[in-house]
């Protein structure tokens, strides 16, 4: 019975910590992510910068002459 | 040309194949068709296949490239390979790899439309594709 208990009351500890965590951890991330969806106009021109860099450069070229 | 051999000029590598720079692979159709190969121009701007021929298109903020376009637009043409991003255009042809980019997010996509409506335009009207 007491061994019962005890397994029951340790199960339940590391279920709430777990629990506590999983609640803990989208509240973060949700900050996170709420700061990051907002970049700047400059950082958003920059970004489509870096990706015209990858995709140019496998597609047309321009020789100079 | 250098003594490396050509190099890329960055600041021409959004306005499409050049309009002063003829390109036709009449003399290679019989290979393009029967061995189903590419042709390309010197620049890599324009390709012949058995599509028929394709030209870069100029994506500078340009009238004669993307000057008109609204972002919408852009993304329908990366999404659906709609020639100017609308509806009852011809498809985008090969070698374009729409079909890969149209994989992107929206966000990278506004954000690509973003940056070349900052580059500097430049005036050139692409061909218009045609047939071997």
């Amino acid at each position: 019975m007491f061994k019962n208990t005890f397994l029951t009351a340790s199960v339940l500890t590391v279920g709430l910590f777990a629990l506590t965590n999983c609640n803990q951890q989208p509240a973060a991330d949700n900050q996170t992510t709420a700061e990051a969806s907002a970049p700047s106009d400059a950082d958003i021109v920059k970004r489509g910068e870096y990706l015209s860099n990858i995709l140019v450069a496998t597609t047309a070229t321009h020789p100079k002459r | 040309m250098t003594p490396q051999g050509p190099v890329l000029d960055m600041a021409r590598r959004f306005m499409g194949h050049p309009a002063d720079e003829p390109f036709s692979a009449a003399d290679k159709k019989e290979l393009i068709q029967s061995q189903f190969v590419a042709v390309f121009s010197p620049g890599m701007t324009a390709a012949a296949g058995p599509w028929g021929v394709s030209f870069a298109a100029n994506i500078t903020p340009d009238d004669t490239g993307i000057g008109a376009w609204t972002e919408a637009q852009f993304i329908k043409a990366i999404r659906e390979g709609k020639s100017k991003g609308m509806e009852g255009t011809r498809p985008i042809l090969p070698p374009m790899p729409w079909p890969s980019y149209k994989n992107m997010t929206d966000e990278d996509l506004k954000a690509l439309f973003a940056y070349l409506k900052t580059i500097k335009p430049i005036n050139n009207t692409v061909p218009k594709p045609q047939s071997l």
